[in-house]
C-alpha cells in the first residue's frame, strides 16, 4: 500500500486552534477592561 | 527604597547614552548573526551526501537526515496505522530511500509516518546511521514546501524545485 | 489628578469593533469558503490563525522595540506605557502563534514540537519577554523601572528578526515564507482579512493597556506628591 501523501479529517486540531485563540483574545480583552475599570476607579485616599 | 535622583541612570544624558549602547548591542549581535558563518555549527539535518562524507563520525551517533523521498523507493510494512503516535516500541511501519539528487541513503523507520508522507516531499529523520549503511530511525518527520494550492491547482514539480524545499544550499559554503 | 484619566480614542474603539468584526469574517470564510490545500486537506485551515497571529506578534514587538528606544530618548511616561503594552500584547499573540503551530504541527509534521531554528527562536522571544514583564514587576521605581526594562527590550529584540529571517538563512522544518505567488487566492485572501483583523485588535489592546499603565502611575502621583517634585511629570 502506497501512503496517499493527503491528510483527512483533522478538524479536531482545527477546532482547537480556533477555540484556543478565540478564547485568548477574548480573556484578554476582558482582562484589559476589568484593569483599565480599576486603574481609574482608584479614588483619593 | 531606591532614590531617583542619586542614580546616574536617572539623568537625560546617560539614559540617551544606554539607548545607544542598548541599540549597538542588538544591531552587532544581529550583523553577527546575519554575516557570521554560524550556520555552519547550526545544521539542523545533513543531506544524504553530507552524511555520507561524515560516515565514520555520523555511526553511532544520533543525527538528523533530512532530504526528499526517493521515488519508488517506499516499502511499507505494517499498514494497520497511517497516522498514529509517532515511536511506536520497536515495530518496522516502513522501509524508504532518502534522496538529495546525487546521494540516496536507506532509510528503516520505526514510526507510522504523518499522512502528508508520500514520494517526493521533503523528510527530517532523526536517528542512526548502521554500519551496514541503513539509517534508522524512530522519528520522522516531514517537511512540506511553502507552497498553499487548491486542489485543482496540483501541477508535478521538477525536482530542483522540490530539492528547494530542503534549503540545501543554505549551509554550503 | 484623576480629571486626566487616559483610555482609547473613539477612534481606537472603533478599530477594535472592526477588529472583531473582520476576525469573525475572515475566520468564517477560512473555515468554510477557503478551499482545503491539496495534501494538508482542512487541516491547512489553521493558517488563517497562525500566520496573522505570527505576523502581528513580530510586528508588536517590533513596536515594543520602538517605543524602548523613545522611551530612553525623552524619558516620556506615554512612550514607557506603550512599551509595557507592546511587550504584553506580543507575548499573548507569541503564545497563540506556538500553540496554533504546535496544533498545526502535529497532523502535517508529525510532531507537537522540534528544536528546529523557527520553533526555538519563537519560543526564546516568548521567555525573554516574558522575562522582560518579570523584571518590572521587581522595580518599585518608575523612572528605574523604565529604563532598565528599555534597555532590556532594544536588546532582547534582536530575536524577533531572527525569527523572521531564520528559516531563510538556516536549515529547518519550518518552511519558508509563503507568498501571494505560492498560495491560491481563495487562501490568500482569508489570512489577509484575519491579518488586518489582529492588527486592528492588537491596537486596540495597545491602546487599553498603555492607558491602565498611565492611570496606575498618576494615581501613584497621587499617592506618593513628592516623586513629581524630583523630576517632571511626563
Amino acid at each position: 500500500m502506497r501512503p496517499t501523501g493527503v491528510i483527512v479529517g483533522g478538524w479536531e486540531y482545527i477546532i482547537a486552534a480556533y477555540i484556543i485563540t478565540s478564547v485568548v483574545l477574548i480573556g484578554y480583552a476582558t482582562s484589559l477592561i476589568l484593569r483599565w475599570r480599576s486603574s481609574r476607579g482608584n479614588p483619593p485616599r | 527604597m531606591s532614590d531617583p535622583t542619586t542614580v546616574p541612570t536617572s539623568s537625560h544624558r546617560s539614559r540617551k547614552a544606554l539607548a545607544v549602547v542598548a541599540l549597538l548591542i542588538a544591531g552587532g549581535a544581529f550583523g553577527f548573526l546575519a554575516l557570521g558563518d554560524i550556520g555552519e555549527n547550526l545544521v539542523y539535518y545533513y543531506s544524504p551526501s553530507e552524511l555520507m562524507e561524515k560516515r565514520e563520525q555520523a555511526q553511532g551517533a544520533s543525527v538528523r537526515l533530512g532530504g526528499l523521498v526517493a521515488t519508488s523507493s517506499v516499502e511499507q510494512q505494517n499498514s494497520a496505522a497511517t497516522d498514529g503516535q509517532a515511536s511506536q516500541g520497536d515495530q518496522l511501519f516502513l522501509r524508504f530511500a532518502v534522496t538529495d539528487g546525487t546521494t540516496t541513503v536507506p532509510v528503516e523507520a520505526r514510526a507510522v509516518p504523518p499522512a502528508m508522507f508520500r514520494e517526493g516531499i521533503g523528510v527530517v529523520v532523526e536517528g542512526e546511521l548502521r554500519a551496514d549503511g541503513v539509517f534508522e530511525t524512530s522519528r520522522l518527520m516531514v517537511k512540506h514546501d511553502n507552497e498553499y494550492r487548491a486542489p485543482d491547482e496540483g501541477e508535478e514539480k521538477s525536482m530542483q524545485r522540490l530539492l528547494e524545499t530542503m534549503q540545501f544550499n543554505t549551509s554550503d559554503t | 489628578m484623576n480629571n486626566s484619566i487616559s483610555g482609547p480614542s473613539k477612534f481606537t474603539h472603533g478599530l477594535g469593533v472592526l477588529g472583531l468584526l473582520l476576525l469573525l469574517t475572515g475566520s468564517v470564510m477560512g473555515l468554510t469558503w477557503a478551499p482545503p490545500e491539496q495534501h494538508m486537506g482542512e487541516v491547512s485551515r489553521i493558517v488563517f490563525v497562525h500566520v496573522p497571529s505570527a505576523w502581528n506578534c513580530l510586528l508588536i514587538f517590533t513596536f515594543a522595540c520602538g517605543f524602548a528606544v523613545w522611551s530612553l530618548w525623552s524619558g516620556s511616561r506615554k512612550a514607557d506605557s506603550y512599551m509595557v503594552a507592546s511587550i504584553e500584547v506580543g507575548i499573548v499573540l507569541n503564545g497563540l502563534l506556538l500553540v496554533t503551530g504546535m496544533l498545526f504541527a502535529r497532523p502535517t509534521w508529525g510532531i507537537w514540537w522540534d528544536w528546529d531554528v523557527r520553533m526555538t527562536t519563537s519560543l526564546i522571544s516568548l521567555i525573554f519577554f516574558g522575562g522582560v514583564l518579570a523584571m518590572r514587576a521587581l522595580i518599585d521605581d518608575p523612572k528605574q523601572r523604565a529604563t532598565w526594562s528599555a534597555v532590556a527590550a532594544v536588546i532582547g529584540y534582536v530575536d524577533v528578526p531572527l525569527i523572521y529571517f531564520c528559516v531563510r538563512w538556516w536549515r529547518s522544518l519550518h518552511q519558508v515564507q509563503s507568498t501571494p505567488d505560492t498560495m491560491s487566492p481563495g487562501i490568500v485572501l482569508p489570512m489577509r482579512i484575519n491579518a488586518f483583523a489582529i492588527l486592528f485588535l492588537a491596537i486596540w489592546f495597545l491602546s487599553m493597556r498603555a492607558s491602565i499603565e498611565r492611570n496606575r502611575l498618576a494615581a501613584q502621583d497621587v499617592d506618593q506628591p513628592d516623586r513629581l517634585l524630583e523630576g517632571g511629570t511626563l
